[in-house]
């Protein structure tokens, strides 16, 4: 018997998916972000979404945008000094989703806290701000051992996680070749794992540097190959942020916020709703214009 | 030219550093990030420098590109080291130094990246999350807060939210009382001046105005009362070095020398 491959389709990822799922998203602010299989979701207007993001940018900003997310929990959502905050998480919080109130150091403490299977983890990164009081999932809990008092963080589970790398072999074996940020941790933390990989190579490539393999297959389910799978985003290695098409997106999705959706509408069709899949999309954003970004990367 | 009120900013976060410091680099501060850059290429090569996954040196570095993205996987040219983010957490007991910045900034240095408004569910503004600064700010050595918004916007009495603890209600027990480990803020900086905070009360002092800022400007840009101590020097200025390796390796592309 031969072992099992996971590699599918871009498709056959998104309808992993179910409306009301967890999904977490890897990758950090404008860097490595599964945006080829997010745009398939996107297409499909999955709906009630709860979403877990590290640092998160456009791609979070477009669902909440497209009304597919019922809940958001994210530390940060923004592109740093690449372009302004994202206009419907500024504009529409509280009113067409709720946010649970998180920071890293919280996110981290609830991620491990399911991949141990324990019922809380203790933190006391949060003691005296206001993101206990405002996330009713986070409860103060006594010191066993005497101290003052800490906040618990319950598991934080998810459905589905979503993580863009560098390279995989079909058997989920995947290497990120660069920074992992919290994409192992959330790796763990998930019921079922999808990575868009920039390139698919052989099983001998990935052992010629065992050590460089970030997520092994125990962590995996499915594989996709998604070249410029991140764009707009940064992919490590291969290309830069496209700060130009974040702009863009801001000025239209800003103007939606203000009630003149039209050319936000136009952008949805034009990027989301047409392609047929992730190289029609790409022949729409232009090769010279991917080519350029190659530049620095 | 004369240095900038954002360069003299830069300049004396880079005089605060100490060679061997482990600093971490948080989104969106491109001040600070001279600051660190500055003291690195100067007297402190030595300090270890934490970007996001990122464990970079650039002591040996020729010009930075681009402050303002300073998150970004470029720096990996930098780096001696890549770990998965939540190092940042784990390595909070080593950290000397880190950066808060904040859409609120109140008397006793409490800092709100969460938003402005009464009810949560209906904010007059969101803003784009605590980031790390919540736990980072609660256990690392020190830390020094930085906005370029000096008015009584951002320099509010109290913050409608908290996302990272500074002195709370004030009081030098505060924070040990509630067992955070850190020693809490240090500095608050921004292009029209330099605050600390009182040893007893811990509310914020004038420390330095920086140039083209006077007193009372200063007074009407915040909305609490700034405690002004009797004697006010000025900042040491900046050496002819200092001005020309910020001008030259760190900030090439002017971010600082924009108005």
């Amino acid at each position: 018997m031969s072992r099992h491959k996971v590699v599918i389709s871009l498709p056959e990822a998104a309808a992993m998916i179910k409306d009301g799922d967890r999904v977490g998203i890897g990758g950090f602010v404008t860097t490595n972000k599964p945006l080829g299989i997010l745009r398939e979701i996107m297409r499909l207007r999955r709906q009630d979404l709860t979403v877990v993001a590290p640092p998160s940018s456009m791609e979070v900003d477009l669902l909440l945008g497209l009304g597919m997310v019922r809940k958001l929990i994210t530390p940060y959502l923004g592109a740093e000094a690449i372009a302004p905050l994202g206009p419907f998480h500024s504009g529409w919080a509280g009113k067409h989703f709720a946010i649970e109130e998180t920071d890293l150091g919280t996110l981290v403490a609830g991620l491990r806290a399911y991949a141990l299977a324990l019922p809380f983890m203790p933190t006391r990164g949060i003691v005296g701000t206001s993101i206990a009081s405002l996330n009713p999932t986070l409860r103060p809990v006594e010191d066993p051992f005497g101290g003052p008092p800490l906040i618990a963080v319950p598991p934080l589970e998810m459905d589905v996680v979503l993580i863009h790398a560098s390279q995989a072999d079909c058997y989920g074996n995947v290497q990120h070749l660069g920074a992992v940020f919290l994409d192992p941790l959330l790796a763990q933390a998930g019921k079922k794992v999808i990575v868009q990989v920039e390139k698919i190579v052989s099983s001998e490539e990935i052992r010629r540097n065992p050590g460089n393999t970030t997520l092994a297959c125990e962590f995996v389910d499915a594989v996709v190959l998604a070249p410029y799978g991140a764009h707009p985003m940064a992919s490590q290695n291969y290309y830069r942020v496209d700060a130009d098409f974040l702009n863009e997106y801001v000025r239209v999705a800003k103007a939606c916020v203000k009630g003149q959706p039209e050319q936000f509408e136009e952008f949805v069709a034009r990027y989301i709703d047409a392609p047929a899949g992730l190289s029609e999309y790409l022949e729409r954003v232009g090769l010279e214009r991917l080519f350029a970004l190659g530049e620095g990367a | 030219m004369q240095a900038t009120a954002k360069e003299l900013a830069a300049i004396f976060i880079a005089r605060q550093i100490n060679n061997g410091d482990y600093i971490s680099l948080g989104t969106n501060l491109p001040v600070p990030a001279a600051g660190v850059l500055l003291a690195q290429i100067t007297h402190a090569p030595d300090a270890k420098i934490n970007v996001l996954s990122y464990f970079v040196n650039l002591a040996g570095m020729d010009s930075f590109p681009d402050l303002g993205q300073i998150a970004n996987p470029s720096v990996v040219r930098w780096a001696d080291g890549v770990m998965p983010v939540e190092q940042l957490i784990y390595g909070i007991r080593r950290m000397d130094l880190c950066f808060a910045g904040g859409i609120q900034i109140d008397r006793y240095g409490n800092t709100n990246l969460i938003g402005i408004g009464d009810d949560p569910q209906n904010l007059k503004f969101r803003g784009p999350g605590s980031v790390g600064t919540a736990t980072v700010m609660a256990n690392c050595r020190k830390f020094f807060i930085y906005t370029n918004d000096h008015s009584p916007r951002t320099f509010v009495p109290k913050c409608d939210f908290i996302s990272a603890f500074g002195w709370g209600d004030g009081g030098a027990d505060s924070r040990t009382r509630l067992g955070l480990p850190g020693e809490g803020p240090r500095f608050v900086i921004t292009p029209k001046a330099i605050m600390d905070f009182d040893e007893t009360s811990k509310a914020m002092r004038l420390k330095h105005l920086l140039p083209g800022t006077s007193l009372e400007e200063l007074q009407a840009s915040a909305g609490f009362e700034l405690l002004v101590p009797d004697q006010l020097p000025e900042m040491e200025p900046p050496s002819a070095e200092e001005l020309s390796l910020l001008r030259t390796r760190v900030d090439a592309k002017g971010y600082l020398r924009q108005t």
